[in-house]
């Protein structure tokens, strides 16, 4: 998963919006021109620059400056289009895609002028085993054949399923079949990483570029300041543009604070801009000023917030199918902050995802259908049931739990509401030994493929395996559905899997195991000189590939 | 007065061990597990196991608490896989989050704390002790109330508010001074100035009310006393009486909350004034630590703020030896 | 000695005294009502003699020479009557010129000079400020002249105590530097409010004699302001008896001390220990509590502890307030009190 931080502040962060559409306002502002400084201020420091250790939508964004990967999204159409990064193309599988081969573009340097080579990205991708490059995504350990036992580069070892026959070619050896692996590669854990200029654990603030930006300063929570990698050339590079002169990376004022400076458009916000999305209590001046319409983008991420419903704990399906129904998603989302926070869901798929399809299975009224719960609890014998509620500890959540405790109370359902410790959020509750019945979640897929959504939250088997990180919060535990995942994972034919992950996501659905709530928008401010700015549907953040400040 | 010196520091540098032993089992009995947070959402046993190893938190608790304490006296080398991270003594531990060590972080952010602290206590104690002056001075006039109803105005305002307020108004709407942030004194001591003027004028707000109601009090009392009286009797004019003879003696009180009030705001208590400004300072860098479960800048963070609340106690009885001499040589 | 019988109100007269106080009334408004502090007392006082005004607390005996000081100028208080000072009249005198007056033409001994000296100053430097404020001098001239007047009231090492800070004084030491720094403008009017309080007897005596022998050096007039007749009868020419803010008796020492007229008196007298009796005798302090200032008992205040009030006639005591009448033909000796003078036959003697 994908993450606002490691521990997902996305709830955090209300969010209410009533743009809707993803490209909206002026955030392309005609034509590239050349200089300027774009300021970037953000609320906290990046959790990691290190592309190894990079799992937030912040720094991933920031990081397309800085580090490429191999494969990436171009953004500038309407749907998000995987192309060649470092690669000449989107990789080429064959044994029934167990073996992706990449070939690397010529003439990509690095910012010493050194060119970067097919070593580069299996030295980078082997600094992921170490446990000292923690925090970033495990598809790497998890796929590549070897990976269990391996432990990194840093003590003179090196992992044989990744191979470099040329300096410019790159094999991966995957223990399984990954029809979507060169999604994977378009996040920066497979970025390249020279060994001579691996500073270990400390690399965070000496990330060696090899993209149109160089790290100039970077001091942890102040400030870092990119400025031009002289050695990257645009000839090489499908994607980027090196347009400003200088981007500075203010890090740790107030988000209200932030949201109120762009807003001003004084001074020097007129060339800054937020990663971090504008902050629910904010929202209404926001929407009430007209002139700031030009001055967002709203990126629809690849994101859903849905409560999950213990089905160990719950274990009638006529109760759950009652709270299907008796939810009302209105008051849920007036809690996240209105309709802006995005649109009412019903699949756990979002829209921007390959293998999404509509469907509805309960309620046809957002609202409700309290009659339906009513009779469904009936069928039940009328249970007095009492269920506790996993919040985080923030206002926006205990007005998320209000709703829920209303909505099911008129079903005869008493709800507790617990407050968790957002820090801890999420290492408490998908602990195995928690005491919940019912869990506020959110998910935002890593990249748009259903195949990192449904096996992520719905594979039981990782209840035994990771029982201090369960995903499956809802403890649907079904072998037919585990079997259907692994064969699906290894559909050839994308039109088909689509489809049959779209009739899986269906069939999750009827368990009753999971309320789908929203889906995910996310909107950010810019100052009125900031041009180039793309809605990336898949960090849900604005894209930095061709910013640029207006003369 | 050495011997007395001598003394107090080392019962302060008893306190600090305890704090410090006091923090370390505190941040164990929280639910988070640093270990389980650094290796990330998708986490295999195995992989916490070595996690855990890398950070040292495989060893007991008593054990990590000795190489805390040893660290203080040797030198120490984390790390066993990548490239190592030196920590020079004193060590006070290398950030489970950035591997920069803690006293490195500290030195770092310890100027935002200082400038901002010294800088707006100097002017809350300075204003806040004239406005009791003129209050006590002028009780139940015109003058009186209107200190004393700013005080109460003052004393609920929240910093949060005044801070995005006074930002709105001067950095947004009239464009006066530039965003805040924080530019080194020696770097740039205009920009140091512009930068802090809005955070000091926050943290004047909120601290000036109640320094004028303390002061006030401490006034009056002070000049019912029997030697106010034989100055005004020796034929003083009221203007020396209220100067020398009732400050000197009135601020006595004052001196001793000043002091915690200063060592707190450059200990890290300004945390908010520091997030609504984005002056990234030690509070903020405490906050942050505790919400990611490093415990090594948690400790660092921790032990810094006590060790400005002592220091500043000592500081303060000898402040208060130099203002009271029966104090000095009792 | 020149002792008349003092006016109700100013009546044009040209002051006859160095000191003439006439009338003097000192009423604090307070919410539960007006503090008549002191309510009419008159009184004179040459230069080179001295008065003692004598009371228990609260008898107005402070306030009164507070209010010759005007240091109730600024203050809530509402001042009436008149005070001449060597032929000008400090009730209606500006701040200013009041306080140019004090300190240098007037100026006071406080009770108790542990709380009287500022703490945090050293003893020099406050006597030296009371000198400097009121001559152009340097800071060393002053010092010098600190020094001196340590010396002269008795302090041993004056040059080292000079700096020494008044909690390193003995109580007795605390007093003289009091006196000193009340002497160093050689003041022609002091005031002395209970400078023997809390002392032992012998620093007592000392402080009393050096009293007067300053009061000899510079001819000053001095007030002594005390609860102690054994004081006055040791230092003063003249006594003023106040009881409730009122003069109740006003005379000569020997005419109050041997024919006290007022019973208020005779219980002063028999609550006093004698110097030269055993320290040990129990006192005789008069039954009752002072009358409250805001609502005093009609009639005479001293009636309702008065053991003698039904020796007047009517219970005049408790309807009449009795003005102030010469006794036994003695046109200097004045007391307000009922009793007719063959009723005091067996008064209590001495």
């Amino acid at each position: 998963m994908m993450s606002r931080t490691r521990t997902a502040a996305i709830a955090a962060t209300a969010i209410a919006l009533v743009l809707g559409a993803t490209a909206c306002g002026d955030s392309l502002g005609g034509k590239p021109v050349k200089g300027g400084t774009l300021t970037i201020v953000e609320k906290a420091d990046f959790d990691h620059l290190d592309p190894q250790r990079i799992y937030t939508t912040e720094a991933d964004s920031a990081i397309e400056l800085l580090a490429r990967s191999l494969t990436n999204w171009d953004v500038t159409g309407s749907t998000p289009k995987l192309v060649g990064d470092l690669a000449t193309d989107t990789g080429t599988p064959s044994d029934n895609d167990q073996v992706w081969t990449f070939h690397l573009r010529h003439g990509v340097k690095w910012q010493d002028g050194s060119e970067v080579t097919s070593q580069d990205i299996k030295y980078g991708v082997e600094r992921v085993f170490s446990p000292d490059i923690s925090g970033g995504p495990p598809y790497a350990s998890q796929w590549l054949v070897g990976g269990s036992t391996y432990t990194g580069p840093y003590k003179g070892k090196s992992l044989d399923s990744l191979q470099t026959p040329d300096p410019y070619t790159i094999v991966f050896h995957l223990n399984q079949p990954v029809a979507d692996f060169n999604e994977t590669t378009a996040m920066p854990t497979w970025a390249a990483v020279p060994k001579a200029h691996d500073t270990g654990s400390t690399y965070d603030t000496h990330v060696w570029s090899d993209g149109p930006y160089k790290l100039q300063s970077y001091t942890h929570n102040k400030e870092a300041v990119l400025v031009k990698n002289p050695y990257w050339n645009a000839s090489t590079d499908p994607l980027r543009e090196q347009n400003v002169n200088e981007v500075d990376i203010k890090m740790g004022m107030n988000e209200s604070a932030i949201d109120q400076l762009l807003e001003s458009d004084a001074g020097s916000a007129k060339t800054s801009m937020q990663q971090w999305p504008i902050a629910g209590s904010n929202l209404s001046t926001v929407l009430g000023n007209p002139a700031l319409k030009h001055r967002i983008v709203s990126s629809k991420a690849p994101g859903i917030l849905y409560m999950a419903i213990n089905t160990t704990r719950v274990k009638d399906i006529r109760v759950r199918q009652a709270i299907e129904y008796a939810i009302n998603k209105e008051t849920v989302r007036g809690a996240f902050g209105g309709s802006g926070y995005g649109d009412y869901a019903t699949t756990m798929l979002t829209p921007g995802i390959g293998g999404y399809k509509h469907f509805n299975l309960y309620s046809s009224n957002p609202a409700g259908d309290l009659a339906k719960a009513k009779q469904l609890m009936a069928q039940a014998g009328n249970p007095k049931l009492t269920l506790s509620l996993s919040v985080e500890n923030t206002p926006t959540h205990e007005h998320f739990g209000d709703a829920v405790k209303n909505a099911l109370n008129q079903i005869g359902i008493t709800v507790n509401v617990t407050p968790v410790d957002a820090g801890s959020y999420f290492s408490t509750v998908w602990n195995v030994k928690n005491q919940y019945d019912l869990y506020w979640e959110d998910w935002i897929a890593d990249w748009p493929n259903a195949s990192t959504v449904l096996p992520v939250l719905f594979d039981g088997r990782q209840i035994a395996k990771l029982p201090q990180a369960n995903q499956d919060a809802s403890y649907v535990n079904d072998p037919a559905l585990e079997a259907q995942m692994d064969s699906l994972s290894k559909m050839p034919d994308l039109g088909a899997r689509n489809a049959a992950y779209g009739n899986l996501d269906e069939e999750i659905m009827r368990k009753a195991a999971v309320v789908p709530l929203m889906y995910m928008n996310f909107p950010e401010m810019f100052g009125s000189k900031v041009g180039g700015l793309y809605p990336d549907a898949i960090l849900g953040e604005p894209n930095l590939m061709k910013v640029f400040i207006k003369s | 007065m050495f011997r007395y010196l001598m003394r107090r520091l080392l019962a302060a540098a008893v306190i600090l061990v305890v704090i410090s032993a006091i923090t370390f089992v505190t941040f164990f009995a929280l639910p988070t597990d640093p270990a389980l947070l650094a290796c990330g959402k998708t986490c295999s046993p195995s992989r916490l196991a070595e996690i855990r190893h890398a950070l040292g938190l495989d060893k007991s608790l008593a054990t990590q608490y000795w190489e805390f304490f040893k660290g203080l006296f040797v030198d120490r080398t984390y790390g066993d896989q990548s490239i190592t991270v030196h920590c020079n003594a004193p060590c006070l531990g290398v950030s489970f989050q950035s591997d920069t060590p803690v006293l490195t972080i500290l030195l770092g952010d310890f100027p935002v704390d200082l400038s901002l602290g010294t800088g707006a206590a100097v002017i809350f104690l300075v204003v806040g002790v004239g406005l009791g002056m003129v209050a006590a001075t002028h009780k139940g006039k015109a003058a009186d109330k209107v200190a004393v109803s700013a005080s109460l105005v003052g004393v609920s305002l929240q910093i949060y508010f005044v801070g995005l307020l006074l930002m709105w108004a001067f950095v947004d709407k009239w464009q006066i001074l530039p965003a805040p942030s924080y530019t080194p004194l020696t770097q740039d001591p205009v920009g140091w100035f512009q930068g802090l003027l809005l955070p000091w004028a926050t943290l004047v707000v909120i601290y000036l009310a109640f320094y004028t109601r303390l002061s006030r009090s401490s006034m009056l009392e002070t000049l019912g006393e029997d030697y106010i009286r034989t100055a005004r009797a020796k034929g003083l004019p009221m203007r020396r009486v209220i100067l020398k003879h009732t400050l000197r003696a009135a601020i006595t009180p004052i001196i001793t909350i000043f002091g915690m009030d200063l060592a707190s705001l450059i200990g890290g208590t300004a945390v908010i004034t520091e997030s609504v400004f984005g002056l990234n300072g030690i509070g903020k860098q405490a906050v942050d630590a505790v919400t990611n479960s490093d415990l090594p800048v948690t400790m660092g963070t921790t032990l810094f703020a006590a060790a400005a609340i002592v220091v500043f106690n000592i500081i303060v009885d000898m402040a208060y030896g130099i203002v009271d001499p029966r104090v000095r040589l009792a | 000695m020149a002792i008349e019988l003092p006016p109700q109100t100013a009546d044009g007269t040209a002051p006859s005294a160095f000191l003439d106080v006439r009338d003097l009334q000192v009423h604090f408004p307070t919410e539960d009502g007006l503090v008549k502090a002191v309510d009419g007392v008159s009184f004179t006082l040459e230069k080179g003699r001295t008065l003692g005004i004598v009371g228990e607390s609260g008898s107005g005996k402070s306030v009164t020479s507070l209010a010759l000081l005007g240091l109730h100028k600024g203050t809530r208080a509402i001042l009436s009557g008149e005070i001449w000072l060597d032929g000008e009249e400090l009730v209606a005198l500006p701040e200013p010129a009041m306080r140019a007056l004090r300190g240098e033409k007037v100026s006071m001994i406080f009770q108790d000079p542990l709380s009287a000296l500022h703490p945090f100053y050293m003893v020099g430097n406050q006597i030296a400020e009371a000198y400097l404020v009121h001559h152009k001098a340097s800071k060393k001239e002053a010092k010098d002249r600190a020094i001196d007047m340590l010396k002269r009231v008795g302090i041993p090492q004056p040059e080292r105590r000079v700096n020494d800070y008044p909690h390193q004084f003995s109580g007795g030491m605390r007093q003289r530097a009091m006196i000193a720094m009340s002497l160093v403008c050689n003041p022609e009017l002091l005031i002395a409010d209970e400078p023997t309080t809390a002392l032992d007897v012998t620093v007592q005596a000392q402080i009393l004699d050096l009293i007067h022998d300053l009061q000899q050096e510079y001819g000053s007039a001095v007030i002594i302001i005390t609860h102690d007749l054994g004081v006055v009868a040791q230092t003063s020419n003249d006594i003023l008896v106040m009881y409730g803010g009122r003069c109740i008796e006003y005379g000569s020492v020997q005419d109050v001390l041997n024919h006290p007229e007022h019973p208020y008196t005779w219980g002063l007298l028999q609550s006093m220990p004698s110097l030269s009796s055993d320290v040990h005798t129990k006192l005789n302090p008069i039954k009752g509590n002072p009358p409250s200032l805001i609502n005093l008992p009609s009639g005479c205040a001293f009636s309702p502890r008065c053991a003698f009030k039904d020796r007047v006639p009517g219970g005049r005591c408790m309807t009449e307030r009795p003005e102030l009448r010469p006794m036994a033909g003695n046109d200097q000796h004045i007391a307000a009190c009922h009793l007719a003078d063959d009723e005091k036959t067996d008064r209590v003697a001495k």
